[in-house]
């Protein structure tokens, strides 16, 4: 891995005001994003991952109350809005679960796409279009020549979150954030978007940033992972490690609720109880109510996420222990 | 043993287009299904979204009418059946609906919501059906004190248990569950699957189990019907079809679920085009514009069932 | 009933939940907190109080002709806001008018509002062949511009109170049935309504259960917003004629009777026309702020 990552958070925190008092949506956000990798971000609704997102590109309708998002070098929550708009869509990019929200629905795809072309390349109207129908053969748009002039509505789900990642890609960002790109469409289509944000990647070595609920999808695509529950990332590391030997009570009751590859009549071991409702306020681990591992101080004392070797960390008091006293 | 629901060249048809127009077209969202289920059986329909899984779940139900075929229940042909004769067979037979948070009368409490099927066929005095309403609420995992409160009270999951108890009110032989979990977060998921395992061989109860996800449907049921396009293309025991195979297109599904497990890659390349519009079938086999092995033949010609394996597959090429 | 075995130890786990009873009540709070609609609901609940207590509050007779004090601009001893053109106290009859004007207001709406409530529910419900027939005359009564088919219909049944708030109870009609119409359809399309039929519920159980319950809220938004413009049309009924006939009189006849002396006297106009204006605001002004706190859109959450 490449020593400098291109995104780097530290401590953030975005907060809603609601009806129920504060809501901490991220509740203190550490995160790396080296060149050319994909992270997934998976957790349960309500888990801050989109906020998370949302609130990367300062797009978020709550407040980010503190911490840094170093872009490059260079933190966003610094920067002026108009230096922020050029950033989006050109150095960052992002695509949403319903392409729907993102695509004008009056405008013609082609012409989308040669829209933020021209914004953020400064190219000809004439140069744009033809850039815009490469890029929609790029992403296996078929008869891409042709569909260049259709409105969004003339595609289908699937050809539309082709067509946003087109959009996503055309500047050749550094980072491609994903929300939930593909849940809300048919496994053979989701299988046939997944390949693409792969292959995307590979040819143009674009970071992403993949939220998901579905830890399929992060199996199959991510190199790393960071699992989040109320606000808080609670365990990140390499794909592989957190699948083989997950080492938060959250994380193995995840794997544990998935019904794949189980037998009929074997159980399966689901996490007890509900996630804290949104401004709820849990002393201690916030998954403590719901671990089966809890004890008496988890109830209390908050964990801090810490490094438990081999580039994983875990938020979880019983891991601190393990890791102190392997220390002293 | 004779089966518990039998259905026979189902067909729900939609006219598209207005009324006046001199080219309306046809929507086939179901085009003549067979299926049998027996009682105290588990049976998975799965398959993608417009494949006319729901639309077959609510003609079973009764909540809409078939175009064409026959609806056996325990025997006896509901498909015609109206006024206080399909109300006697409602009793038996209930519906779990997806989306638990369109599913529950917002202005209606817990206690109304699960006694109402019980009002509705007249079971019990009211303090009887108040009892009975209490013994549901906790065979469901949740507690009496919650009886009194509103849905918006609970979460999705909660909601769902909430579902389940009304469909179990009147002690039903029949549960259609139209993607019960679909809508729920993972670790949520398992709890109400857990759930219904469990009310299902403690109650002896017979289950159509509708969901797009073949992972789920692997692990609740004992057949799966795999449906594409309005019509069923394999079906057979739960663990042939999980493990072995045969049509093409169930293979492709199974090899586009993505796996939790990042040391398995995908078997198969994934399916290339889009699912073609159910106002335009195909001619021969529905699947043939997208599968691997299609053939000439496949474009004249629809498969009829055959027995591959452990399974019935309609495929010309297996 | 004894099929049920003890619950499963995972599934007995279940929190306490969601937000509480407090969300229930979170759309009176929200309207509450809506300065403007509190301030109509003030204007309403004042007119409303004047207009009962009319006959018990020291004021002069509404009708007493004085010929001697006509005109009388605001602020004359015993005339806080002056006089008409026949000498009579404008303050009493602003009052009394009240009556008239609420109560032809009212009155109208419950009407339109039954009718309409009626036709929208059994359209929407039903669907199909009811729902065209009903539709179709609704279409029928929108053709014809607003206030030409109640001055129509009023010119067919005679001019009168009772004969101008039959006209706009029937004009009013189309509004209730059609917003109605569209409220029933989209608390049809939900799955509990399904849920119902599969549990063997007949439609009336299903009407009156499941869904009037669900449209209450979207009927009070449009019953607030239609008695302003009731008000405004029995005025406007009566401002030409076919209205309140005198000596009974009502805004709108005051608005019509001060219009000859606008120079002179331009108070004998502006009165009326300043309560009219208020009211109709006010009840304009609770209908939004009961829209707003009703509005399932405007619930918190956000990304």
């Amino acid at each position: 891995m490449t020593p400098e990552p291109i995104l780097r958070i530290r401590g953030l925190k975005t907060q809603f005001q609601s009806a129920a008092g504060v809501v901490r949506a991220v509740d203190g956000v550490d995160l790396d994003v080296y060149p050319g990798e994909i992270v997934g971000i998976v957790g349960e609704s309500g888990s801050g991952k989109s906020a998370l997102a949302f609130s990367i590109l300062r797009l978020t309708t709550g407040r980010i109350v503190a911490g840094e998002v170093q872009f490059r070098g260079q933190n966003l929550l610094d920067l002026r809005e108009a230096e922020m708009e050029k950033l989006r869509g050109d150095r960052i990019a992002m695509i949403f679960q319903d392409p729907m929200t993102s695509l004008n629905p009056l405008m013609r795809v082609g012409k989308q796409i040669g829209e933020a072309l021209r914004y953020h390349l400064r190219l000809s109207r004439r140069a744009a279009t033809a850039k815009a129908a490469e890029l929609l053969q790029a992403v296996h748009l078929p008869d891409a020549r042709r569909r260049v002039h259709d409105y969004p509505h003339q595609l289908s789900g699937g050809q539309r979150q082709r067509v946003a990642i087109a959009m996503g890609i055309s500047c050749t960002p550094d980072l491609l954030i994903a929300d939930e790109p593909t849940t809300a469409l048919d496994v053979t289509i989701q299988a046939q978007i997944l390949n693409l944000i792969s292959e995307t990647r590979q040819r143009t070595n674009t970071a992403v940033l993949l939220i998901t609920h579905d830890l399929g999808v992060v199996a199959q695509l991510c190199d790393r992972v960071a699992v989040m529950y109320a606000g808080q990332v609670v365990e990140q590391g390499r794909t592989a490690d957190v699948f083989a030997d997950p080492q938060h009570p959250y994380t193995i009751g995840l794997l544990g609720s998935t019904p794949h590859g189980r037998q009929r009549g074997e159980p399966l071991r689901p996490i007890p109880g509900q996630p804290p409702r949104p401004g709820e306020i849990v002393a201690g681990c916030p998954f403590a109510p719901r671990c089966t591992l809890a004890e008496e101080h988890c109830r209390r004392r908050a964990p801090d996420l810490i490094h438990i070797g081999g580039g994983r960390h875990a938020r979880c008091l019983l891991r601190t222990e393990v890791a102190y006293e392997s220390a002293s | 043993m004779s089966p518990l629901l039998e259905i026979r060249g189902l067909v729900k048809h939609y006219p598209v287009g207005s009324r006046f127009s001199a080219q309306r077209r046809i929507l086939r969202a179901v085009d003549g299904i067979d299926l049998a289920v027996h009682p105290g059986e588990t049976l998975g329909l799965v398959g993608e979204s417009g494949c006319g899984k729901s639309t077959t779940a609510r003609m079973i139900m009764r909540l809409l009418d078939p175009t064409a075929g026959r609806i056996l229940f325990d025997g006896q042909d509901i498909t015609r059946l109206s006024g206080a004769r399909l109300k006697a067979v409602r009793r038996r037979m209930q519906i779990v609906f997806q989306d638990p948070f369109a599913s529950l009368n917002p202005r209606k409490t817990v206690e109304r919501i699960v006694s109402d099927p019980l009002e509705i066929h007249r079971i019990g005095t009211a303090a009887e059906r108040q009892a009975r309403v209490y013994e549901l609420l906790q065979r469901v995992g949740l507690d009496r004190r919650h009886a009194d409160r509103y849905p918006h009270e609970f979460s999705g999951g909660q909601r769902q248990r909430i579902s389940i108890a009304r469909a179990l009110a009147c002690a039903p032989q029949l549960i259609v569950a139209d993607e019960p979990v679909s809508a729920l977060d993972v670790s949520i998921q398992a709890q109400v699957i857990n759930l219904l395992q469990d009310l299902q061989r403690d109650l002896d109860l017979t289950m159509i189990f509708i969901s797009h996800d073949l992972s789920v449907v692997q692990y609740v049921s004992d057949t799966i019907a795999v449906m594409y396009l309005g019509k069923i293309v394999e079906v057979g025991p739960s663990q042939a079809i999980y493990h072995e195979a045969q049509h093409p297109y169930t293979r492709s599904l199974l090899s586009a679920i993505p796996v939790p497990d990042p040391t398995r890659r995908r078997s198969a390349p994934p399916l290339e085009s889009e699912l073609p519009s159910p106002i335009n079938i195909p001619s021969g086999c529905r699947f043939h514009p997208r599968c691997p092995l299609a053939t000439e033949r496949c474009r004249r010609e629809a498969p009829e069932f055959r027995m591959v394996g452990a399974q019935q597959v309609a495929c010309h090429n297996i | 009933m004894s099929e049920f075995s003890s619950p499963t130890a995972v599934t007995n786990q279940v929190t306490d939940t969601y937000a509480g009873r407090r969300a229930a009540a979170m759309p009176i709070a929200r309207l509450a907190r809506n300065r403007m609609a509190m301030l109509g609901l003030a204007v309403i609940v004042v007119v409303t109080l004047l207009a009962l207590l009319a006959p018990v509050l020291p004021l002069a007779d509404p009708n007493a002709i004085n010929t001697t004090a006509r005109l009388k601009p605001p602020g004359s001893p015993g005339a806080i806001l002056g006089t008409d053109q026949l000498g009579r106290d404008i303050l009493s009859r602003l009052i009394w008018g009240a009556r008239v004007s609420l109560l032809v207001a009212v009155v109208a709406a419950s009407i339109a509002l039954s009718v309409g409530t009626l036709i929208g529910v059994l359209a929407g419900y039903f669907g199909g062949l009811v729902d065209n027939v009903f539709m179709r005359l609704i279409d029928v009564l929108l053709a014809f511009p607003y206030v030409l088919l109640a001055i129509a219909l009023v010119s067919a049944l005679g001019p009168g109170l009772i004969n101008a708030m039959i006209a706009i109870a029937i004009v009013n009609i189309s509004f209730y049935a059609r917003n109605v119409r569209s409220a029933v359809l989209s608390v049809k399309s939900m799955e509990y309504i399904d849920a119902a039929r599969a549990a063997g519920a007949g439609h009336l159980r299903i009407i009156a259960l499941d869904i009037l319950p669900n449209i209450i809220a979207p009927i009070v938004v449009l019953v607030s917003l239609n008695i302003g413009w009731m008000v405004t049309e029995t005025a406007g009924l009566s401002f030409v004629g076919l209205g309140a006939q005198p000596p009974t009189s009502d805004w709108g006849s005051m608005l019509a009777d001060g219009r000859r002396f606008i120079l002179v006297a331009p108070h004998a106009i502006m009165m009326p026309g300043i309560a009219i204006v208020l009211l109709v605001f006010a009840f304009n002004s609770l209908g939004d702020g009961l829209r707003d706190a009703l509005d399932p859109r405007l619930r918190e959450g956000g990304r």
